[in-house]
């Protein structure tokens, strides 16, 4: 009976469950404003934070650069922060997503590091400041630097900014696309190494001569934008149209181009694409004689120990015409910045002449640097595959990657249609036909 | 007929434990909304609020970094004419399906035999062996399987070409067979769970029901059909319930196995929310499939509750 009566005592009424829960909801709201309070209070640190696509592998190499860059400017404190894609996640349209979530969620950077692929949607987000009116000040210092990049370069940089004519970024560094081969593994199948202004015909014949001697995979294709570009441009066409604004993947030599590389995977030339292939590994075991390489590619042999010089690299081979893929990393101020003076004089820093020399020398970041001086200078040059200039050269011909606002929606499924067409599962002809009608959707 | 009277003493002794049990009810209440308070807190912030946000943000066209923009019902019109969310939706009901079914069999099958092992070592081995990949993370499993069936040095072709077999797949690659690895997958992965609350079930059905059914003349499989399936039929039901709603939130395995192809024959729906919404940055879009995935499973859910009156059995023995 006394049970009973304590169980009646303890029944809660709807009534206050209600007050309980407006209560609580109250509770939750002020948990979020401490939260929201806490990010501002994160915000006013004194310091420029520039946010980049790395890992803290690459800390000792930026702490020294930012050791070199406060020699010049000694009252401004800077500090890098590493973001990486999340897993499984195309690395720079993850970046790009970590970095765009993490702004929305309240935290504050400074300066940020976009490539190609990225700056037309971060600029269009109003996330990045203009820099004219910095430029002006400096326009000394800014012509001196744009007077030693190669005019292919600039000009294609310049033609792809925004629409409203401001200039956005600073440019540091490029990336273009070359074949990277392992010396001992021709010499091991008595191939002679290949040479740029090579043809179709000859690379095709070289990865037949190496198959025929014993090695597993003459060459390794990428199925992504900057991977395949090549071979579209030196069959005298392209992915987008040269504003950007229309597919040209319908074009009859964008199916000889695919179906040209398909060839390869289907004779057993290259491995089929879409797998968890490490071109690295299968390289140093000399099962893969060639595969893509950009200066990045640098990066890999330095982490592993290998000598750079037991590599070379070799311009892509022509068909129709001469061309490759390239990519500009740049560097941006956050339009909320509140230290825009300071991030301007690290965007300065980025243009001089020590800057450029110490990532030629170090490949921070994995690129080449944009100053022609640099890019062709010893520090570059030295340890380092051999004919590294060609990396340079190639870029009198190269067309830059795409990097449309939307993307995403026009990379992804060119990567996921591009490994079915290589690996043979999807006919190049119906494939493509459904790529161009994507891409022309995403671009419309 | 007597008719008790109350002496005054007794009025007012009776009022005096009134009173105090009432202070005391009303304390222990207030401690009890108290404790209720904490949960009911962390479910308005983590569930709540988002839920409602999230019903909010739907009717928005809303890029994280503009001011969101009233569009009231447009974004659900758009979800009707994206081929790609259709193609998810069509993916995510095949996967969910042939995941609630293989699950509940798989499971079914699983426990039945596990029961009739007599070793209560080999009993601990074969259970323990298939929740194992339950304890594995989901971003690790599916970067092994990446593995076993890579179209140049995956395991699993080696052995198939070694049994004989010709032309095999390129698993990941081909539309006919991409869908079926991502389902084998959850199977390996999350069977496990589902086994063990159905030997669960299994082992609380009482003896003596199968004694009788013996006695009745019933063979194995009838007291299998006849006492095993309608005593089970609770425990399928929860089970059933946590596999769709499971499987119909798949997202995992597409996002690092696939990314969603080939084409888009693996995109699921939750991998399309988060496409539409952290890479794409339609934020209202995003809400809007997320509003429909939750409605969906919230149908199905009560669907099954009002179809469980048909086959589940709650009799007690």
């Amino acid at each position: 009976m006394n049970q009973h009566k304590h169980a009646q005592g303890l029944q809660l009424t709807r009534r206050g469950v209600m007050q309980t829960g407006l209560a609580a909801l109250g509770g939750a709201v002020g948990l979020g404003a401490v939260a929201a309070c806490s990010d501002e209070a994160d915000s006013q640190d004194g310091e420029i934070r520039i946010v980049v696509a790395g890992s803290n592998d690459d800390a000792p190499l930026w702490e020294e650069l930012i050791g070199k860059f406060n020699e010049q400017f000694p009252d401004i404190s800077a500090r890098p922060e590493f973001l990486t894609a999340p897993a499984g996640s195309d690395p720079w349209t993850g970046f790009f997503s970590t970095v765009q979530t993490r702004i929305a969620g309240g935290e504050k950077y400074d300066i940020v590091y976009i490539p190609t692929e990225g700056q037309l949607l971060f600029s269009s987000r109003g996330l990045i400041e203009p820099l004219d009116s910095f430029v002006e000040e400096d326009q000394a210092t800014v012509d001196e630097f744009e007077s030693d990049v190669e005019p292919n370069i600039i000009d294609q940089f310049y033609a792809h900014a925004p629409e409203d004519g401001s200039r956005y970024f600073v440019p540091l560094g490029y990336n273009d696309t070359a074949i990277m081969y392992r010396k001992a593994t021709f010499e091991e199948a008595g191939v002679e190494l290949p040479v740029s202004g090579w043809t179709w015909d000859e690379f095709r014949a070289k990865a037949e001569e190496l198959k025929a001697a014993g090695i597993q995979y003459p060459m390794r294709f990428g199925t992504n934008l900057f991977d395949m570009m090549p071979w579209l441009l030196t069959n005298g066409t392209a992915v987008l149209t040269d504003d950007w604004t229309a597919s040209r993947l319908n074009e009859p030599a964008a199916e000889e181009a695919v179906r040209f590389i398909a060839g390869f995977v289907a004779d057993g030339l290259a491995p089929v694409p879409g797998g968890q292939f490490n071109a690295n590994a299968a390289m140093e075991r000399g099962e893969l004689a060639m595969t893509f390489g950009a200066r990045g590619g640098v990066l890999g042999l330095r982490d592993r120990g290998v000598t750079e010089s037991d590599y070379g690299y070799v311009q892509i081979p022509s068909n129709a015409a001469s061309g490759t893929s390239i990519g500009i990393g740049a560097f941006g101020m956050f339009a909320d910045s509140q230290q825009k003076d300071a991030c301007w004089s690290f965007l300065r820093f980025v243009m001089s002449q020590e800057f450029q020399d110490y990532i030629a020398e170090k490949v921070l970041m994995g690129v080449s640097p944009i100053r022609t001086s640099s890019a062709t200078s010893d520090a570059m040059l030295q340890n380092s595959p051999d004919n590294t200039l060609e990396l340079f050269e190639a870029t009198k011909t190269a067309v830059l990657v795409p990097g449309v606002v939307n993307q995403a929606a026009v990379a992804d499924p060119f990567d996921r249609f591009m490994t079915q067409m290589l690996a043979g599962t999807l006919d190049p002809a119906e494939g493509l036909a459904t790529l161009h009608q994507q891409i022309t959707e995403a671009l419309a | 007929m007597s008719v008790p009277v109350s002496t005054g003493a007794n009025v007012l002794e009776t009022g005096v434990r009134t009173r105090r049990s009432t202070r005391r009810t009303r304390r222990e209440a207030r401690i009890a909304y108290g404790f209720l308070s904490v949960p009911l807190m962390l479910f308005l912030a983590f569930l709540g609020l988002p839920m409602i946000a999230t019903l909010v943000l739907s009717t928005f066209d809303w890029n994280m970094f503009t001011p969101p923009e009233f569009v009231g019902f447009d974004n659900y019109a758009r979800l009707m004419s994206q081929p790609d969310i259709a193609q998810a939706f069509v993916n995510t009901v095949v996967f969910t399906i042939a995941a609630v079914i293989l699950h509940l069999v798989g499971a079914i099958v699983l426990a039945v035999a596990v029961r009739a092992i007599l070793s209560k070592v080999a009993q601990y081995f074969v259970r323990t062996t298939l929740f194992f990949p339950m304890l594995i993370s989901g971003a690790a499993a599916s970067m092994i399987w990446l593995y076993m069936v890579d179209p140049n040095y995956g395991f699993i072709n080696y052995y198939l070409e070694r049994l004989g077999a010709q032309d095999l797949p390129n698993w990941l690659i081909e539309p006919s067979t991409a869908l079926s690895v991502l389902i084998v997958f959850d199977l390996w992965k999350t069977l496990g769970f589902t086994f063990v609350v159905v030997l669960a079930g299994l082992q609380s059905i009482p003896q003596h029901l199968y004694e009788a059914a013996k006695l009745d003349g019933a063979g194995r499989f009838q007291q299998f059909l006849n006492v095993t399936i309608p005593m089970l039929s609770p425990t399928l039901l929860f089970a059933s319930i946590l596999s769709m709603s499971g499987a119909f939130q798949i997202f995992e395995p597409m996002y690092i196995m696939t990314k969603g192809g080939p084409g888009d024959s693996t995109l699921s729906l939750v991998q399309a929310i988060y496409y539409t919404a952290f890479r794409d940055f339609e934020i209202g879009l995003g809400s809007t499939i997320s509003v429909v995935v939750a409605a969906v499973i919230a149908v199905i859910t009560i669907a099954q509750f009002v179809l469980s009156r048909k086959w589940v059995h709650y009799d007690r023995v």
